[in-house]
């Protein structure tokens, strides 16, 4: 078994052996994990049973991100505003990962942030937008995200997400 | 018919209509929803209709409100990024640019530009989205479950 994974990492080597860092066994499996993902090879991750909250006020972002997080096997839910996701979080619902859009009525991503932070929320929390001036994403990023990507999301950017958040384990 | 739909699809990215994000949610697609894009296409179009009349109105009132405008087109822009719309999404940039320059000609001009645009990509997406139905399920981008 150990000569065989040796045998699939050396033959793979071969192919990456322009790349000039060196990676150790492990973090070569999770670069190829990535490089697989980067190529099209979509990770599911329903076994690992996460669960996310798409906040986000328009509805064709929702549509896109519920379907980006279905893809790769995470349940979600959505809801419409940073209100929204407050009360459902006081309802006692909770989840491993929040796409927060920034710009909402009632209540925006910024002042949902801090409120979850507030009451002790410890999901891990990604700010998604369309702004990306360096002051709005300070702002953003000092109300309590863990991460922060650019709109529009794809699988690729939701991939990243998951790795700097640690839910993207090797298989 | 199949290579049709591959020749309309292609023209849209060609002449700028649709850019790489079209891609992104064609590959989406799988068997549990085959339709996903038109799905979204047909949200965005009724999201951005909305959108269009709140701005009208807004700038048939005559006095500008150039913040409130800003932020329909902010909105508009988002959700025209999201599905790929590139030329609905360049004059989206424009007319904001316009709002902060508190330049109302120029709101106007680009507004008249954008609903020519979003009229056009309806247009050949309504076309695309009935030629590749009829087509069958080859020409769209499907994942297995």
């Amino acid at each position: 078994m150990i000569l065989f994974l040796c045998y699939i990492t050396t033959g793979l080597l071969l192919l990456i052996r322009d790349c000039n860092e060196f990676l150790s066994f492990c973090h070569k499996h999770i670069f190829l994990e990535v490089f697989f993902a980067m190529a099209g090879e979509v990770p599911n991750l329903a076994e690992s049973k996460l669960t996310a909250l798409v906040v986000d006020d328009n509805f064709v972002n929702q549509s896109i991100h519920h379907k980006l997080l279905d893809r790769l096997g995470i349940k979600n839910d959505v809801v419409c505003n940073g209100q929204e996701a407050v009360d459902v979080h006081c309802s006692g619902r909770n989840y491993d990962l929040i796409l927060m859009d920034m710009d909402m009525p009632i209540m925006n991503g910024i002042q949902a942030t801090k409120r979850l932070r507030e009451m002790g929320i410890e999901s891990k929390i990604a700010g998604v937008t369309t702004r990306a001036e360096e002051e709005e994403v300070k702002e953003f990023m000092e109300a309590g995200l863990n991460d922060f990507q650019e709109k529009p999301l794809t699988i690729s950017k939701l991939v990243s997400i998951l790795r700097n958040l640690d839910f993207y384990v090797q298989a | 018919m199949q290579r049709q739909v591959a020749l309309i699809k292609q023209s849209l990215f060609d002449q700028g209509y649709l850019d790489e994000q079209f891609m992104e949610l064609e590959e989406l697609q799988d068997d549990a929803n085959p339709n996903f894009v038109e799905e979204v296409a047909t949200l965005y179009f009724k999201d951005s209709a909305r959108l269009i009349n709140n701005i009208e109105q807004a700038l048939e009132r005559g006095s500008f409100d150039f913040n409130r405008l800003d932020n329909y087109m902010h909105q508009f822009k988002g959700s025209s990024t999201s599905i790929g719309a590139s030329k609905v999404k360049t004059e989206c940039t424009m007319f904001r640019e316009y709002c902060r320059a508190g330049n109302a000609e120029g709101c106007l001009r680009t507004f008249k530009q954008l609903k020519k645009e979003h009229a056009t990509l309806r247009k050949k997406l309504e076309q695309y989205f009935q030629l590749a139905r009829q087509a069958g399920p080859k020409e769209i981008a499907r994942r297995p479950k």
